[in-house]
């Protein structure tokens, strides 16, 4: 269980989240939408312990995350895919993987990781001595989600993974995110692309200004005129 | 995703890694350690020049310094323009030895080592505790070199009050003459540096330090200890100056603060390290085999203006046609490369018309960089072409 409790984050004096409170398990797709500026990369970004929180707590399994470095965070099991993708570009892509499982020791369980990235994405088995920098928006994704599954994580937080991609790579991301669910990761998906994200999550969050203004499961939001008006255009 | 599999291009395939591959580079760098250890013996029975040796023991210093810049600041991306403070700090263990009586050369050499190592632990904690930025790095160490360089004039405990002689020092016989003994522990120092460099960047602390140089705050997020390597690399890339500044005292003998904190070794590996390429520990090597030897065969003519000018020239021509360094663009046409550099050293050798070894290597140099000079796209239609010609 990955619980979010009363986390306010503040940059400077402006409030970026307050409040927030979210739970999810190891078996669930869960989305967090809202439209730009709703605190979404925040929550994310606070949950990975890249940016520091104000006040509340991020719990694994009911251990307090706060005050972890965000390398030291990576090694409790959570793996951050951040927007943008933040690839080392003037690596190769095996360089990329193998500093993904940096927070592991053992070699042959790095190797085995790395297999396991190479069989869900086999271009990038191709592409292993290529400079991560040459390759096309898509691949460039492959490589971040592979790199964060380098990690070994239990829970993967995807920041706006669909950002930037042609649409005919968008549809093959989401069916990505499903087969890393199939794996036995749970998955948080930070989204803007909302109609594509309620066809797989099992529950989302709805952020709007920092603030939580709607949560519930898959149906229940696809069923709130809320959603539908603001989102959905509908 | 297999949408991107048909869309992009198909990338060149690499033959997959066996042991006889990976031992090739080690085996020729053993087989060229040794030739060159056996040099100074055989130098008479070849009817070699002995300038040889000290242009040898002046060569293996250069790509000592180099490697060893190239092993913190190349690898890591913090450029560092006061390396002079460390290889300064090294060669002032030894004057400062030699004010009492001959020092042992070992002990100078492990006493340099040690005062570099710790300057470099001091500069490193000051500087990468605060995490400031690569700039800072660069101004900081350059500032620092040319403070230190004042302050050892003005100190006479260190700097004996502007002039120290270093005359002699004591070191084992069979080592023969000074020179001899120069150029003996000059070649160890430049493999223990090589080797250190190489081994750095197969290492996870390599891996580090080259993420590091990418994107310092996204290695941060991966695990990577970012403080601690960067101290370590520092640390090692300084001991292995001061221990070559130390041995170099030997050389130059009559040392001065302004001389050995100067911006001549600062910027020298600076340059070295850039135009053979940082991202390898080969490029240095190449850069400074290059570098000094074009410097030295135009000095030795008497043209001391014209080597600055042209290695001036030679500066612009490798950073506008050959980004990233030779080394970078040898990877791509290894054969091209090797044949050019070696049929050129050997037609030269055999004619003559090198005007002996030291000139052979240059020329041979830089013919393989007029090759690797031409672009890409150029370079193709080149071998295209010439293969068209072929009868089928």
């Amino acid at each position: 269980m990955l619980e979010v409790t009363d986390l306010s984050v503040y940059y400077g004096e402006a409030r970026a989240l307050e409040d927030i409170s979210i739970t999810m398990d190891q078996g669930e797709v869960v989305a967090v939408l809202g439209a730009n500026g709703a605190g979404k990369s925040t929550l994310v970004n606070t949950m990975a312990g890249i940016i520091p929180a104000r006040s509340g707590q991020v719990l694994l399994d009911g251990a307090p995350l706060q005050r972890l470095a965000s390398h030291k965070v990576v090694g409790e099991g959570i793996a951050l895919v951040p927007e943008g993708r933040m690839l080392f570009n003037q690596l190769t892509v095996a360089q990329n993987l193998k500093l993904g499982a940096y927070s592991l020791d053992d070699r042959s369980e790095i190797g085995a990781l790395q297999q396991t990235v190479y069989d869900l994405f086999p271009i990038l088995h191709d592409r292993r001595d290529q400079k991560a920098g040459t390759l096309s928006g898509g691949q460039q994704q492959m490589v971040a989600i592979g790199r964060a599954l380098m990690a070994r994580p239990r829970y993967l937080l995807m920041d706006e993974p669909s950002l930037g991609l042609a649409p005919i790579i968008v549809d093959d991301m989401f069916d990505l995110i499903v087969r890393v669910h199939e794996m036995g990761i749970g998955v948080l998906v930070v989204e803007q692309n909302v109609a594509r994200t309620l066809e797989i999550c099992d529950r989302g969050y709805v952020l709007e200004q920092g603030t939580l203004a709607l949560s519930g499961t898959r149906e229940e939001l696809l069923g709130s005129s809320a959603v539908r008006e603001a989102y959905l255009a509908m | 995703m297999t949408a991107t599999q048909t869309r992009a291009p198909e990338a060149p395939t690499r033959p997959t890694d066996n042991a006889a591959r990976r031992w090739t580079t080690p085996g020729v760098l053993l087989v060229l350690v040794i030739g060159l250890a056996a040099l100074p013996t055989l130098q008479e029975s070849l009817g070699l020049d002995a300038y040889l040796i000290v242009f040898g023991y002046t060569l293996f210093f250069w790509v000592t310094q180099a490697s060893a810049w190239n092993l913190f600041s190349g690898f890591s991306g913090y450029l560092n323009f006061g390396h002079a403070i460390f290889y300064g700090a090294g060669v002032y263990v030894t004057a400062n030895l030699a004010r009492e009586s001959d020092p042992n050369i070992f002990v100078a050499i492990l006493g340099g080592a040690l005062a570099a190592a710790v300057v470099a632990a001091l500069i490193g904690y000051v500087i990468f505790h605060r995490g400031l930025a690569h700039e800072i790095f660069a101004l900081f160490t350059f500032a620092l070199a040319i403070a230190i360089g004042v302050l050892v004039r003005n100190v006479d405990a260190i700097g004996g009050g502007g002039v120290l002689m270093v005359s002699m020092v004591t070191y084992p016989e069979f080592l023969g003459s000074v020179n001899e003994m120069l150029y003996y522990l000059g070649l160890l120092l430049a493999v223990v540096a090589v080797v250190a460099a190489a081994l750095v960047q197969r290492s996870r602390l390599g891996l580090g330090l080259f993420a590091i140089r990418d994107d310092e705050r996204v290695a941060e997020t991966m695990g990577v200890p970012t403080f601690r390597y960067k101290m370590i690399a520092l640390v090692l890339a300084a001991a292995i100056g001061g221990a070559s500044g130390a041995l170099n005292a030997v050389m130059i003998s009559f040392i001065e603060p302004e001389a050995t904190f100067g911006i001549d070794v600062s910027v020298m590996v600076v340059l070295m390290a850039l135009v053979g390429g940082r991202r390898h520990w080969a490029g240095p090597v190449i850069g400074a085999v290059l570098m000094f030897s074009l410097s030295d065969r135009l000095t030795g003519l008497g043209m001391t203006e014209l080597s600055q000018l042209l290695t001036g020239l030679l500066l612009v021509v490798v950073i506008v046609g050959l980004k990233g360094g030779i080394h970078e663009r040898w990877q791509r046409r290894p054969r091209a490369g090797l044949i050019t550099f070696l049929g050129v050293l050997l037609v030269l050798l055999v004619t003559g018309l090198g005007g002996g070894f030291i000139g052979a290597l240059l020329f041979a140099l830089l013919a393989m960089i007029v090759v690797l000079v031409v672009p890409d796209a150029w370079w193709a239609r080149l071998v295209n072409r010439s293969r068209e010609g072929q009868p089928r």
